[in-house]
């Protein structure tokens, strides 16, 4: 019973006790704080990063293969052949090429430039198919003559099903306008009525349309250069657009360089011959399945000439297509684990040296609990028993805190610059709103066991010191 | 010390059983029967009433210390036996080894040769365990320097051996026996109004009283002081020893006492003369009739 009492006892007695456990209170706290931020910044960077990526893009190059076969320019043989795999959700067409952007004044040559040769402002044109109404047309049609029955024919799939385009179209724009109907996103901007002929509609990144000042209803030239389908010769293309909106898709780039048209008005504008350039693919089971589906895909479309193969990263997750950024704040973290983790040990020295201190300071009190019939164990468990109360104290405090202020950053750092009038977390550097976090209940149980753990550790040998003080040593003299 | 006044306070063991609250008495009874049996064990030969015969006996006692390379023997074979109930005093010059050899038999300091036998049984080559249980509730021990816990209580300074011998769940259910009992003690040692100091506020001879308080806690039949006294004036010293004496005659108890004080040993039944590590001179005090 003594071991308890005693313990109890000397650690409230004993100042230093107090760092001991502060010191402890930090080694958990602040990592599982950390860790949670980082993994939130991991995440939302993901989001960000992934923007209007799907999970999987398939490009093939189209070229002469090896084996003297032309890989195939049509999207269809490929798109039934990633539709055919039960581990894929929607497989959406998309075809891009690069051309230039103004509004067709007297500003164009500023922005084509951006105020300084060799800044030219290229944007990435992408034209992608929404079939809002053919779905439409396919389940009525469903409905009518296959009442209750699933439909003979695959489901129409298109770009809003394979990517997270209509989240960007219905995300709240920081600058920008979002398009009048996200499900029929290049219908002619409202009050839209040209003299001429109508000229298709395109939705401009948000940034780009900040940029070149545009409106729904602005006129966009878009300038390009394709090369002729037989000859390859260069020619040059321009056409006016109509601006149906912007799109905010959180990835800055996206963002800035991208403009999106219906497929076919890209493939009339482009004049070379081709209709798609990637599938955009979503996965059921991203996680577990993105590998070995890429595998499988690269596997069959080489062997059914629709892919050049040759080891050329034609199929490809969006996590391959970002790989840089996301292994940056992935090594990141390993990093800050591993300091974080440093915290703690030092923690552990600290209860190392208190408890060595208080065993030398208390080598009296053991030689009278011996003296009156105190068994060596007892002993060291007494002295083990306070660098237990240290860790359990100090641990649960932090991983409880830790855990509530992972939570509550928002409202922390919302706080701190209100009292302290200055920003913890610089909002326009990242691209989030808030102080990223997630708390992993592994991390937080982690830190609070080996928070535990490691103060026993570090408490073991100054109380096995205290059970083989002789006894005698401190009772001879006052 | 008024005698008189500490019936008020506490009734005597022939008494405690009439009385509704747990006394020292009744709680005494139990302590150290386990440590009791433990003793036995090893001691077949000790059948016979416990009350008689030798309750602790040192055969061949040698103590040596290690300086440096040197070796060097204070206790050159010492043969001493106390018989249940006896009042010994231990008298030599300084440095004669008494304290060394108090250490010995209050089973603090293993000797380098020889046995000491508590009950009849081997104290020194018993497990570690039974030896501190032994310590704790055959042996109550005085020191000079009073050797209190100073982040304790006087009242949880008295009850500490009670708080070793229990466990958690233990302690738990006799916790307000043992309060009640550690301050009816107190109170009878005239510390009615220092139950809860800690030691630093309490006076030379205050602290030996609670030192002794806790020596007597789980009732031990044996006490062993050294110069108790010593570092007390003459006047609190004195009033500390008539409380020693008169706790041993209530109890019945064993006491073997190191004093320089001559009129104090005359006090007792026996004085053991230690002289340069040896048992000089054994003299039996007759009974003043
Ligand atoms: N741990 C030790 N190491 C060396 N010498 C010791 C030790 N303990 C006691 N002594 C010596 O043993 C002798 C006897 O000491 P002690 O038993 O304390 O005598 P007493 O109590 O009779 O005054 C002294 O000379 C003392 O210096
Ligand atoms: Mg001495």
């Amino acid at each position: 019973m003594f071991r308890y009492f005693l313990s109890w006892r000397y650690l409230i007695s004993r100042r230093t006790n107090y760092i001991g456990i502060a010191g402890i209170f930090l080694g958990v706290f602040a990592p599982i704080l950390i860790q949670s931020i980082m993994t939130g910044f991991l995440e939302e960077s993901k989001r960000v990063l992934r923007g209007n990526l799907s999970d999987v893009a398939i490009e093939p190059m189209f070229a002469e293969r090896e084996d003297g076969r032309a890989v195939e320019t049509a999207a269809g043989p490929l798109t039934r052949l990633v539709r055919e795999d039960a581990r894929v959700g929607a497989v959406a067409v998309q075809l891009s090429w690069y051309g230039i952007a103004s509004e067709g004044g007297p500003l164009s040559r500023l922005i084509l430039t951006g105020n300084q040769t060799g800044q030219l402002s290229a944007v990435e044109l992408v034209g992608i198919d929404v079939l809002t109404v053919d779905k439409l047309v396919q389940s009525i049609f469903a409905v009518l003559y296959f009442p209750g029955r699933a439909l003979p024919l695959p489901p129409i799939q298109d770009e809003l099903d394979a990517t997270d385009f209509l989240d960007s179209l219905k995300r709240e724009p920081r600058f920008g306008s979002r398009v009048a109907n996200p499900l029929l996103p290049f219908n002619a901007p409202p009050g839209y009525r040209p003299k001429g002929r109508k000229k298709a509609s395109i939705i401009v990144g948000e940034s780009l349309f900040y940029q070149l000042d545009l409106r729904r209803g602005s006129i966009l030239h878009i300038g390009s250069s394709t090369p002729h389908p037989e000859t390859g010769e260069l020619r040059p293309n321009t056409r006016e657009f109509v601006v149906a909106g912007s799109f905010s898709s959180r990835d800055r780039r996206s963002d800035t360089d991208r403009i999106y048209m219906a497929r076919s008005e890209l493939a009339d504008f482009l004049q070379d011959g081709r209709s798609f350039s990637k599938l955009m693919v979503t996965l059921d089971d991203y996680e577990n399945d993105a590998e070995a589906f890429c595998s499988s895909v690269v596997q069959s479309g080489d062997e059914q000439a629709l892919l050049f193969g040759d080891d050329l990263p034609e199929v490809r997750t969006w996590e391959t297509q970002k790989q840089g950024m996301i292994g940056a704040v992935k090594n990141e973290r390993v990093m800050m684990g591993i300091m974080l983790g440093l915290v703690l040990v030092v923690a552990g020295f600290t209860i190392f040296a208190i408890l060595s201190m208080m065993v030398f300071e208390k080598r009296r009190d053991i030689g009278i609990l011996t003296a009156i019939g105190a068994t060596p164990r007892k002993i060291m468990h007494t002295f083990l028993l306070i660098g237990l109360w240290d860790a359990l104290i100090g641990a649960t405090a932090g991983a409880v805190l830790g855990t509530w202020a992972a939570l509550r950053i928002g409202s922390i750092d919302a706080w701190v610059s209100e009292q302290f009038g200055f920003e913890l977390f610089q909002h326009d550097v990242f691209a989030f709103d808030q102080i990223p976090s997630k708390v992993q209940p592994v991390v937080v149980l982690c830190m609070l066991a080996s928070g535990i753990i490691l103060t026993l550790l570090f408490a073991a040998v100054p109380a096995w010191r205290a059970s083989r003080l002789d006894p005698l040593d401190a009772l001879r003299t006052e | 010390m008024n005698p008189t006044a500490n019936n008020d306070l506490e009734g005597e063991p022939e008494t405690g059983g009439a009385r509704t609250v747990p006394t020292e008495a009744s709680s005494e009874r139990t302590a150290g029967t386990r440590a009791t049996e433990l003793a036995h064990r090893g001691a077949p030969s000790t059948v016979s009433s416990p009350k008689t015969g030798n309750l602790i006996q040192g055969v061949g006692l040698r103590k040596a210390f290690k300086i440096g390379d040197r070796t060097l023997e204070i206790l050159h074979g010492v043969d001493l036996s106390i018989r249940h109930g006896e009042v010994v005093a231990m008298v030599g010059t300084s440095g004669a080894g008494k304290s060394t050899l108090l250490h010995v038999l209050g089973l603090l300091d293993r000797p380098s040769e020889g046995k000491v036998l508590l009950e009849g049984a081997d104290a020194w080559s018993l497990p570690t365990a039974a030896r501190a249980e032994l310590r704790n509730k055959k042996i109550g021990f005085v020191f000079q320097f009073y050797h209190l816990l100073p982040e304790l209580s006087a009242v949880e300074n008295a009850l500490l051996p009670a708080m070793i011998a229990e466990s958690r769940s233990e302690f738990r259910r006799n916790k307000d026996e043992h309060f009640e009992r550690a301050s009816t003690m107190l109170h009878r040692f005239g510390l009615g109004a220092r139950l809860k100091h800690r030691p630093e506020q309490l006076s030379g001879g205050e602290r030996q009283r609670v030192a002794l308080a806790r020596a007597l806690f789980l009732n031990p039949p044996l006490l062993i002081a050294d110069e108790p006294t010593g570092n007390l004036d003459s006047v609190t010293g004195q009033k500390v020893l008539e409380l020693l004496f008169e706790e041993q005659e209530r109890r019945g108890i064993t006491l073997l006492l190191v004093t320089h004080d001559e009129r104090l040993a005359r006090r007792c039944n026996r004085i053991l003369h230690m002289g340069d590590g040896m048992m000089i001179r054994d003299s039996a005090i007759p009974v003043p009739d």
